[in-house]
């Protein structure tokens, strides 16, 4: 390939008017580097292909294409310049360009063609005066006159001079320069003799005499004279290229004297490490870098945009009446249900049925849908009124819990919160004239814990004789069996209520005074409501292309509750299923529909003092100001076109972010929360070592920091009960991670055999009680003392292949699981592997299959991908975590469980070397890791193929098999097992394990 | 009976990157942390390219961002960006990884110089405007952090942690601290009688290296009322003796030192590039010579491999023609060719 078609192959690529510009330059160079038949061939068939190929639409027009014409006219026999320049004319492409002009008068110039230099500036004229000065036209000309027609130019401008000259220097930034720059450099540069040595007697040099000090003048540098050179050739003005910003805003970086001595003491430990070379540790990889840290800033502390709160479900309650306080730290007493507010979810569920048509007819003109529906007006006001009661209820509540941080958070969140009794009252009455209630969230949590109890898997099951199949829309879990077009059908029966019915305590229940009434409503909007279901609205992913992606539409999901209440409507009337009460607490729209009636005076003070709180308590850049974020985050959108994007999930337009907070916040409404989650509107306490830390009524004392990733910090800590737990504390909040979990547990106990329930208690992290507040989250884990896998492998040398295969096998069979309930981990590494416990030496070679003898436990699962709703889907972009992400990821292909299984194969490698393995290959088929396993470990070629088949997975379609992969390290492991060797090796696993006891006390 | 010539391959120690050679290059990095093995390379014809360069030379090519107007400076800013600064005026963040370029802000005239502060987060840039200006490489759209002028053209650049050293056009070296930029931390005159090309931090700090237009290479202690003042020296290089005595002097483009041992390779505009020991004076090696100038050096991070960037300056009187071939190769140095003796 020629020099100039590989330079013309990046223009291709991309025919922008930048990359013309890089062209152009090159073929400068070019020009001067090639023979004349290669240079003329390439330039002519190059200009060519840019004047007649679409793609190049853009670019054909550009000023830059001048500086070709300009090369081209040095390889031109017969055209000559002038007639290049009116070949030009005629195509019209820069008829507008004042450059244009002045090429071709140079041209002119050149071969000295006064006449056709005439005619050229009165083209220019003609073409240019509408828009541009006479002088500034003129100008360039002038100059070009002094230049090749002795400054003979007659009558040719329309006025002398030097009168002109006075407009000139006015205009001069705008004027189109036609002084070579190199002159004027030269002008400037030191002029020394030309006999005399520049650098002394004795001495000679090849370089120009301008970059040479003299003893009054300092040299130009090299680099200066190439510009004039370059400035030249391309005769544009870049000194007057308009600047987008040169100005200096006040210093915000300001570390302070601490900041920098802790720097130095961090440096100083990494200097030593460095020139320590022995044997390094493995330390866990980190899953975000200093960019993502300023991501997580903006993103945590910027008011401008929504917090993270504002992207989950809406929390439930803002405005928790009285008696609701102690029933949400009691979490599952079901006991302490009141029938009050059981009346109000019913009213507040068929306000917003109704709301959600009302949407559709730009909520808030209330009025014009009473019209043209009459009959609807007495629902509203018969839910008005009872939604007046709980707002006030729930005003009152509010009034007490008063403090800066809820009117801030009011603010910045899509929950609306009102703050004085006086703002109720306006709030009412637009309720009462738009009939939407934006009440939805003053439902109680001590309702959802008291209608919903723990799935009970012999309970799904009688559900299911009673209907066989459509429990899918109702059920807490997902059913598997259930295909997302049936969600679209409207469920008839519902039997999940009797469920619940079942499992109520009969006293709690009283029937509400205006119930039948509301009951009678809801029936006559029955037809309104299933034909507004057919209109799309809650989109999935909106970015995403529509096939094979079987979103779930919310609210067709819940459209179903209709059928269900008629059917079942003496159940019904008692409690309201578990998809009314999703659905109250879900739309978020209605409150913005409706903004927040306080007084505009208070609006600011409210943001002030927000921001003075958020800063004050949480800012670490006390300097950055609200806006000074917001303008960040928009320049980022700018650059990237997309909000908020995560440094580490790079996710190309198009393609499911399966971290999408949106998404995620879509699959969580689907199904009721996990029991153990307690939400809060509050700020998350501060938790500090050796200090008790209260959260929802529970105390914990923190004794130390355990551990610390991108977004969490991990503290062990004591509950009441005295018992050792692991609180991770996670900002922003996160209740993915408990979803997850609980869906995990769930999903393995449904249909599960005794080996998956044990596995459920053993191997998957169970969250004891999950604390969401605003800012942050607090996950309440089981404490393990053992250690992870990471310091395990990090503990142990030369791990005997007994131990090795034993935690292989138990890795991939809790990952075959976790496959099979249809979720990604998306994060397998050691470090997210716990030690449950240590080895009994008792066990056998029966241990290998056992479902007893787990010993190892998945933690950390932030970063899962429910497939459930997601079926088939997969996914494109990285997920970041450095040495983690799959060979997939890093090519850009297509993937969803390869995630895991490129995991495990490099924790596999951990595992059995105590390295890090890299990655090598550069396509499917040639990826390999550089595992470091000792020729003489006899698992060494099972390792081999298990690796390479984890790493060359050709497509989502041809995953590999887990159990495949078990059967071949348990038909290993039976036939070599020797009972003497296994002894031992447990005997030093359990060291290690006691070592990293020891480390950890 | 006749023996045949055996056939000359390249040194098997040296790797050409797949750059085009008709670009002239005004600079070449290697990424200095994470233990990647990116290298980046500004071109005159208004491109950076990215290149992944791997254990054992292997190159490829990672990112070609296209700018447009020539470019004077590249530096990588963090491990996934790539700040540029060319004739336009502009300081641009590129993102390695998409490619999308952020506008950082503008110099008043050409920017010369561009390295990157890894402590802070900060890219510091040098420009003709006589100004040398901070930028946050993490959070972009305000301007300029801080900016500083300096008495005249900034010519050469380094940056070492907190410390800026600046060579400008009136052979002055300020010494800056980025925490404060406001005043310099030191001023002196460059220890060199001509045009100051390229200024360079030792590792460790203490002292510095300039080079000059006139085949001269100084080292300079930092601390200036010390013993050390006495031990500051400069040496002649780059240059070539003709059988008449009189010396061909080439200027000293490019100065790397090597991250672990301290000492450090010179580029000449004889197309040479020379290591050497500054602790105890001697040159350690000499490379072969290249087509034509050495335009920039960079060490990577363990000094296990030296990108060389040879490329036409135009600082000739009488230009060459055909115009020599531009080209960056990636040179293994093996532990005797780096280390002090």
């Amino acid at each position: 390939m020629s020099d100039i078609s590989q330079a013309f192959k990046q223009l291709e690529q991309n025919p922008i008017p930048e990359a013309l510009e890089s062209f152009t330059t090159q073929i400068e160079t070019l020009s001067k580097m090639l023979s004349r038949d290669a240079m003329k061939t390439g330039l002519i068939g190059n200009i060519g292909r840019i004047l007649k190929e679409q793609k190049f639409d853009r670019i054909r027009k550009d000023e830059a294409m001048l500086r070709l014409y300009k090369i081209l006219i040095a390889y031109s026999d017969n055209l000559k310049g002038s007639g290049i320049f009116k070949e030009l004319l005629k195509k019209g492409h820069f008829n507008n360009s004042l450059k244009f002009y002045l090429l071709w008068a140079e041209e002119c110039g050149k071969e000295k063609l006064f006449d056709e230099f005439k005619k050229v500036l009165c083209l220019a004229r003609e073409a240019l005066s509408a828009r541009t000065d006479m002088a500034v036209i003129e100008a360039g000309f002038r100059d070009l006159v002094d230049e090749y027609f002795n400054g003979e130019s007659g009558d040719l401008f329309s006025s002398p001079d030097d009168t002109m000259s006075l407009f000139r220097t006015m205009n001069q930034g705008k004027k189109a320069k036609r002084r070579s720059s190199v002159c004027f450099l030269q002008q400037i540069a030191p002029k020394s003799q030309m006999e005399v040595p520049l650098f002394g007697p004795k001495t000679k040099t090849k370089i120009r005499r301008e970059f040479v000090d003299s003893t009054t003048t300092h040299g130009i540098s090299i680099e200066e004279y190439r510009f004039a050179q370059w400035k030249d050739a391309c005769g544009e003005d870049v000194d007057n290229i308009a600047r987008r910003d040169s100005g200096i805003v006040a210093p915000k970086y300001q570390p302070s004297q601490t900041d920098h001595t802790a720097r130095d003491e961090v440096e100083k430990r990494m200097n030593a490490n460095l020139n320590n070379p022995r044997r390094r540790h493995l330390s866990p990889l980190d899953e975000c870098n200093g960019d993502d840290e300023e991501e997580k800033r903006s993103r945590i502390y910027s008011p401008a945009v929504p917090t993270k709160d504002a992207h989950r479900p809406p929390l439930r309650t803002s405005t928790l009446s009285t008696e609701n306080i102690p029933t949400i730290t009691l979490s599952s007493d079901t006991k302490s249900v009141s029938a009050k507010d059981a009346s109000y979810d019913l009213h507040d569920d068929s306000g917003t049925e109704n709301n959600d048509k009302l949407k559709f007819m730009n909520a808030g003109r209330g009025g014009g849908s009473s019209i043209s529906r009459p009959e609807r007006s007495s629902n509203y006001s018969t839910v008005s009124t009872s939604s007046c009661r709980t707002a006030k209820s729930g005003g009152g509540l509010d009034l007490m819990a008063e403090n800066n941080h809820l009117e801030a958070h009011a603010m910045f969140s899509d929950t609306v919160h009102l703050g004085s009794n006086k703002t109720l009252a306006t709030a009412d009455d637009s309720i009462m004239t738009t009939g939407a209630p934006s009440l939805a969230p003053t439902q109680s949590m001590a309702t959802d814990f008291s209608v919903l109890c723990d799935p009970d898997p012999t309970m799904a099951l009688e559900t299911q004789q009673d209907r066989p199949k459509k429990t899918s829309g109702l059920n807490m879990v997902y059913d598997e069996q259930a295909t997302p077009e049936e969600e679209d059908e409207p469920v008839k029966n519902l039997a999940p209520v009797k469920v619940k019915e079942e499992m109520l305590p009969k006293k709690s229940i009283q029937t509400p005074p205006s119930f039948n009434f509301v009951e009678e409503e809801d029936e006559m909007f029955q037809n309104d409501f299933v034909n507004g279901l057919k209109k799309p609205h809650g989109m999935f992913v909106t970015s995403t292309p529509a096939h094979n992606v079987p979103f779930v539409n919310v609210d067709d999901y819940f459209g179903n509750k209709f059928d269900q209440r008629k059917q079942n409507d003496e159940e019904e009337e008692k409690k309201p299923t578990f998809a009314q009460r999703r659905k109250s607490q879900a739309p978020s729209a209605i409150a913005q529909a409706f903004p927040p009636p306080a007084p505009k005076p208070d609006l600011s003070k409210v943001v002030n003092s927000s921001i003075d709180c958020l800063s004050d308590n949480l800012g670490r850049r006390l300097s950055i100001g609200a806006e000074e974020i917001q303008n960040m985050i928009v320049d980022e959108a700018e650059i990237t076109g997309c909000k908020n994007r995560r440094r580490s999930e790079v996710i190309q337009k198009g393609d499911i972010n399966p971290w999408d907070e949106t998404l995620r916040k879509k699959l969580m409404m689907l199904v009721r929360p996990a029991l153990n989650m307690h939400e809060f509107q509050d700020r998350a306490p501060k938790l500090q070592a050796l200090r008790d830390c209260e959260v929802g009524g529970e105390t914990f004392h923190i004794q130390t920091l355990i551990g610390q990733g991108g977004y969490a910090k991990v503290y062990r800590a004591i509950n009441e009960d005295k018992k050792t737990v692991a609180v991770k504390y996670e900002v922003p909040s996160c209740s993915w991670e408990v979803y997850i979990c609980d869906q995990m547990r769930n999903r393995l106990i449904k249909d599960g055999g005794e080996d998956r329930i044990k596995m459920a208690d053993m191997c998957i992290m169970q969250v004891i009680d999950a604390y969401v507040f605003s800012t942050a989250s607090l996950l309440v884990n089981e404490y393990h003392e053992f250690g992870t896998l990471l310091e395990y492998a990090n503990n142990m040398k030369d791990p005997n292949w007994h131990i090795t295969c034993f935690l292989i096998t138990q890795m991939a069979r809790i990952l075959k699981e976790v496959h099979a309930c249809n979720i990604i981990h998306g994060d397998i590494k050691p470090d997210n592997f716990m030690i449950t416990r240590k080895i009994d030496s008792n066990w056998g070679k029966n241990a290998l299959m056992s479902s007893d003898s787990f010993v190892i436990k998945i933690i950390d699962w932030g970063r899962a991908i429910d497939m459930m709703p997601l079926k088939g889907q997969s996914f494109k972009g990285r997920a970041g975590t450095e040495g983690f992400d799959s060979p997939e990821m890093i090519d850009g292909r297509s993937w969803n469980y390869q995630a895991d299984f490129y995991g495990f194969a490099a924790t596999m490698a951990v595992v059995v070397s105590g390295k890090y393995a890299q990655l090598t290959g550069d396509k499917v088929g040639s990826y390999a890791l550089n595992t470091d396993i000792k020729r003489r470990n006899v698992l060494r070629d099972t390792i081999n193929g298990v690796v390479k088949s984890f790493l060359n997975i050709p497509s989502c379609d041809s995953l590999p098999e887990w159990s495949e992969t078990i059967q071949q390290f348990s038909d290993f492991w039976n036939e070599n097992f020797d009972v003497s060797a296994w002894r031992q090796a447990v005997v030093k696993f359990n060291e290690a394990c006691d070592l990293a006891c020891s480390v950890h006390k | 009976m006749s023996y045949q010539a055996a056939t000359i391959v390249a040194a098997p120690n040296e790797f050409r990157a797949p750059f085009p050679s008709y670009v002239q290059i005004s600079k070449v990095q290697f990424q200095k942390d994470g233990g990647s093995r990116l290298l980046a390379a500004s071109g005159w014809d208004g491109t950076c390219r990215v290149y992944e360069v791997g254990k054992l030379g292997e190159i490829n090519e990672k990112l070609v961002f296209t700018h447009g107007k020539p470019l004077l400076t590249c530096t990588f800013a963090g491990y996934n960006k790539v700040a540029i600064g060319g004739v336009d005026h502009n300081v641009k963040l590129a993102d390695i990884e998409t490619g999308n370029g952020t506008h950082l802000g503008s110099h008043a005239l050409a920017v010369r110089c561009m390295e990157f502060n890894p402590i802070s987060s900060v890219i510091v840039s040098g420009g003709w405007d006589s100004s040398v200006k901070l930028w946050d490489a993490r959070s972009y759209g305000n301007g300029a952090i801080e900016s500083v002028n300096v008495s005249s053209s900034v010519y050469a650049m380094d940056v070492l942690k907190n410390s800026v050293l600046v060579g400008t056009k009136d052979r002055k070296i300020y010494m800056f601290d980025s925490r404060k930029l406001r005043e310099p931390v030191q001023v002196r005159d460059s220890p060199l009688k001509y045009q100051t090309r390229a200024v360079q931090f030792f590792p460790n700090g203490e002292a510095f290296v300039v080079s000059s237009i006139e085949g001269r290479v100084a080292v300079e202690y930092v601390d200036q009322t010390g013993e050390q003042v006495k031990r500051k020296y400069a040496f002649k290089c780059h240059r070539e003796k003709d059988g008449d005595g009189t010396e061909l002097i080439h200027p000293v483009h490019a100065v790397a030192f090597h991250p672990k041992y301290g000492t450090f390779a010179t580029g000449g505009s004889d197309g040479i590039v020379n290591i050497w020991d500054p602790f105890n004076r001697k040159r350690i090696i000499q490379l072969h010579k290249f087509e034509t100038s050495i335009s920039s050096l960079s060490f990577n991070e363990d000094g296990t491999q030296l990108a060389i960037a040879s490329s036409y300056q135009y600082e000739q009187e009488i230009e060459p023609s055909p115009l020599p071939a531009n080209s960056i190769t990636i040179r293994h140095i093996t532990d005797p060719e780096s280390r002090p003796k």
